[in-house]
């Protein structure tokens, strides 16, 4: 007994020790200065990094952007005729007005002494009336964003404080969901409107949301062919949509265009030995893509911008794929001087981001992307090797390029991914903005506790159509899925 | 629940959040393996690889064996990986050491952890191998214990082995280079000097994709065996040309090979093979065929047959037979009519297989018919080696794991059981009037 009392006094001594640390300091962001009339001499720079040194001490230390930052103090330097005047207000992160101060003179030799009273007051004002932003935020909540959408420099505002209760409740989970669909679906392709088509394991399917999901019509594709990729371009002036559905049939691409007019879907096209894919490079106008397989390479050649003729596929403009790039999870964009790059996942389920010359610039720390769905082509050279007769490849997520040029990776994980057999149980959609040299981080949706099998951005509505697996397929059941519609804006 | 207890709780509760939110390791680690449970009924089989048992009135009985393969890859980036992968071998009750004065198949009861209580030394290495790209050419290299085949149907050579080979592609070509020490003899701290007694193969392989459905590929192997364990041969140069193509509903893989070279310094050794495997859409479903022709002699003069490295390292899966070849699917247990000697003692062999194989949702299906004869007899022997139908049904439990029943009978050709002894070859033929071998199978197979 003794001795659980004196680890429990070490404990908590040190738990207490380090609130005690991180309670005493606070961490200041001074922002650049406004100046006016115009700047002179780069007056804003010196002011921001005057004020800056003279705040910190006493507790408060000045740290380098806002994200990392307690408080941030904002301030502007103006003359009239000949006088000046330097105004300052500190805010918390959240927004809650700590301090003002001003100072005014006539000349500028008094503007160095105006700068460190300004901030000596603001000292005051900050340490007194700062306080920790879970304890300064028992009030109500912000109002849940119209998509539930986690932004970091916010994340901290929707998380209630624990004040009485040990019961963490969460938001309710925006955007539109669907009733259960029986069964487990694999793919999702929009195409402007509200109707979408679903690929499962036994054909397409195409719904309409209402006050639920309707299914309009479907087709049912044969027991051997399984569906890899689903697309959808259009609708053409007649209301046409076409319809790209990806099938493997034994070990080799047989490919299927079907056109949607009338509520109908009638095939245009069977056994086109082409992977299709549509994606908006650069966030412009979605183009459709094609790619082969080889006897050898999963992925031959390069990717090409295809159009249908005749019934037929005519290729244009090839694209080189960087190593891990395929038709399947690939996308383009330009940083703001026009710089085209080039967005994949890795095999092991990072984020890279190569350069138009096929370099590799950035790689992200963590995993994202993560499917389920897969093809197996046979490998007998490789049977004895691997005990089985298949080589398994997994086919990634869409990378999505935004109008604003900002990218959108959905980011599975959960339980487990071990060898070739796959469980995902959780995912996050991520959008991110490139800064010239890596991609950061803006925002995230809230994590879902399903597997996202796939989805699609509609542009238009800006709004994501979200695919999700609610249960797979067990031993004796059939899974279910769900749709989400989910607006990001 | 008291506050200490609540204290020590959220206590030890924050020190395993912190533990797991140490950065990401830039190791990463890759887990792949295997797990099959195989149960027979059979006349032929006793768990072991020697051969098939033909005997007159052969007893039939029930054996059930395991294999498990756990594979380790520790991932240090995308151009290195260090490749490790063991095997757990298992005979259900264990093998026997010896019993009537037969010793088992591995040698060594420690081996096989299926006896009573089980504990038993049971794993066994397979790959131990470094797999990274050399950024400044982009190649990549293999080194060590690694898998490697031939581009014959393994044929010739299905083994893994210790060596090094590099591959490097560019644009549609891919050309491999390699050495493997397969057999080093010389003793440890031997004064003659370390690399005198050993055999190595040499691979050179070229792979030129013209279009997405026609590969064309050629190969020059080289053995060099100066191990002194009187080889079947002390050097073998080969030299093949083979294909992939795809034809309409048709995929076709023939392939071609040439050898020659010294049995011994009195005794050159001029052969060749051919054959192709092809699978063509037929229906909800595939049919496969596949034949080869090894060349053999007569036993004169002339060594003119096909030659291996070892019997036990060839295979010719795409036959999808049970005891005429063996399976593809086999584990511990992994033998044939002729105990994986194709070249049937150097009289060469011809085989033609043809199937069906499909799918019905979940389960899946395949039936087969093959036929296999010497190439050459020696003697007054028959040269019909045997005729077996064979089919399996199977159900796909989850996409990872399934449970399959088969069943193999094999009509023996004269070359074996025929009641002249003048008609059986000696040394594969085993009793006079051998009743024909058969197997029924049940198999529960899991991979990741």
């Amino acid at each position: 007994m003794k001795r659980s009392l004196v680890a429990t006094l070490i404990l908590l001594g040190t738990l207490l020790a380090a609130a005690a640390a991180s309670a005493s300091t606070i961490r200041a962001y001074i922002a650049e200065f406004t100046v006016s009339p115009a700047d002179n001499g780069n007056l804003k720079n010196t002011l921001q990094r005057l004020l800056a040194t003279r705040l910190a001490g006493d507790g408060i230390v000045t740290v380098d952007t806002p994200a990392e930052a307690d408080v941030i103090v904002s301030g502007s330097y103006t003359t009239l005729g000949k006088m000046f005047s330097l105004d300052a207000i500190a805010k918390s992160a959240a927004g809650k007005q700590l301090g003002t101060a001003f100072e005014q003179g006539e000349s500028m030799d008094v503007l160095i002494p105006a700068v460190g009273k300004v901030s000596g007051k603001l000292k005051g004002d900050i340490v007194k009336q700062f306080q920790p932003a879970a304890a300064a935020l028992p009030e109500a909540p912000a109002k849940a964003p119209r998509a539930d959408i986690v932004r970091p420099s916010v994340a901290q505002e929707v998380i209630k404080a624990p004040a009485s209760s040990e019961i963490v409740r969460s938001e309710a989970t925006a955007g539109w969901i669907s009733q259960r669909l029986p069964g487990v679906y694999s793919g999702v392709a929009t195409w402007g409107t509200k109707d979408f088509v679903t690929a499962d394991d036994k054909g397409i399917h195409l719904y309409r949301p209402g006050g639920k999901l309707d299914l309009v019509t479907e087709v049912i594709l044969p027991d051997r062919m399984k569906i890899l990729a689903l697309d959808a371009m259009g609708p053409e002036a007649n209301g046409r949509v076409l319809v790209f559905v990806t099938i493997m049939d034994r070990e080799s691409i047989s490919s299927r265009i079907y056109a949607l007019q009338n509520d109908t879907l009638k095939v245009v096209a069977e056994d086109i030995p082409y992977m299709f894919r549509t994606i908006a490079p650069y966030g412009g106008a979605k183009k459709l893509y094609a790619q082969q397989m080889g006897r050898n390479d999963d992925f031959y050649g390069d990717v090409y911008e295809a159009s249908i003729v005749d019934k037929g596929v005519k290729l244009s403009n090839p694209i080189k794929m960087p190593r891990f790039a395929n038709i399947f999870n690939f996308n383009l964009f330009r940083d703001q001087s026009g710089k085209s790059y080039l967005a994949t996942f890795s095999d092991s389920g990072y984020l890279l981001v190569y350069s138009d010359t096929g370099e590799e610039l950035w790689r992200s720390s963590d995993k994202f992307g993560g499917s389920e769905t897969y093809f197996q082509r046979r490998d007998w050279e490789n049977e004895r090797t691997n005990m089985t007769p298949f080589r398994t490849r997994f086919i990634e997520q869409r990378i999505t390029v935004t109008e604003k040029g900002e990218i959108l990776v959905p980011q599975n994980s959960g339980f487990f991914v071990l060898g070739n057999l796959r469980s995902y149980s959780k995912y996050s959609v991520v959008n991110f903005a490139w800064n010239g040299s890596s991609l950061e981080e803006k925002w995230r949706t809230k994590q879902s506790q399903n597997y996202l099998a796939d989805y699609s951005y509609n542009p238009a509505s800006k709004e994501l159509v979200l695919l999700e697996v609610a249960q797979k397929d067990t031993f004796g059941g059939k899974g279910g899925s769900v749709v989400r519609l989910l607006g990001i804006e | 629940m008291s506050f200490q207890k609540k204290l020590l709780a959220f206590a030890a509760v924050s020190a395993l959040s912190a533990a797991t939110a140490v950065p990401a390791m830039a190791l990463e680690n890759e887990f792949h393996g295997m797990f099959k449970f195989m149960g027979y009924q059979t006349n032929a089989l006793a768990g072991g690889d020697t051969g098939d048992i033909l005997r007159k009135d052969a007893h039939s009985g029930f054996f059930a064996e395991q294999r498990a393969r756990i594979m380790y890859i520790a991932k240090a980036n995308d151009n290195l990986k260090l490749v490790t992968h063991f095997e757990l071998d298992t005979r259900f009750g264990g093998i026997a050491n010896s019993h009537t004065g037969t010793s088992s198949y591995k040698g060594t009861t420690g081996n096989d952890g299926g006896q009573l209580d089980a504990d038993s030394l049971t794993l066994e290495t397979k790959n131990i191998y470094l797999d990274f790209n050399e950024p400044a050419t982009g190649a990549n290299f293999k080194v060590g214990m690694q898998p490697w085949a031939d581009a014959y149907g393994s044929l010739f050579l299905l083994a893994d082995m210790t060596g090094a080979i590099g591959t490097k592609k560019v644009d549609n070509f891919t050309g491999q280079l390699g050495w493997f020490r397969f057999d080093d003899n010389t003793l440890a701290n031997d004064k003659t000097g370390p690399g005198q007694f050993t055999a190595d193969l040499i691979v050179a392989d070229g792979k030129f994709a013209v279009n997405k459905d026609i590969t064309v590929g050629a190969t020059y192997y080289n053995v060099q065996n100066d191990t002194g364990l009187a080889p079947a041969y002390e050097l073998l140069h080969m030299v093949g040309v083979n294909a992939d193509l795809n034809v309409g509903p048709a995929n076709i893989k023939p392939f071609a090979a040439y050898q020659w070279g010294d049995q011994n310094s009195a005794k050159d050794i001029s052969a060749y093979m051919a054959g192709a495997v092809a699978k063509v859409k037929t229906g909800p479903g595939a049919v496969n065929l596949s034949g080869f022709y090894l060349s053999g002699d007569k036993g004169g003069t002339n060594n003119n047959a096909f030659q291996t490295i070892a019997a036990s390292t060839t295979y010719f899966n795409p036959a999808n037979m049970w005891i005429l070849v063996r399976p593809n699917q086999a584990i511990n247990t992994s033998t044939s009519l002729t105990g994986n000697d194709l070249t049937v003692g150097g009289r060469g062999a011809i085989g033609v297989f043809g199937g069906y194989e499909g799918a019905m949702g979940k389960t899946f299906y395949n039936a087969n018919v093959g036929y296999l004869r010497t190439a050459e007899a020696r003697g007054t022997e028959k040269k019909s080696l045997g005729t077996e139908v064979n089919a399996q049904v199977g159900y796909k439990i989850y996409d990872n794991l399934s449970a399959s029943v088969a069943a193999a009978y094999v009509f023996l050709g004269d070359a074996l059981s025929s009641k002249t002894t003048a008609d059986r070859i000696a040394g594969y033929a085993q009793t006079a009037d051998a009743d024909n071998p058969y197997l029924f199978n049940v198999q529960l197979s899991y991979a990741f």
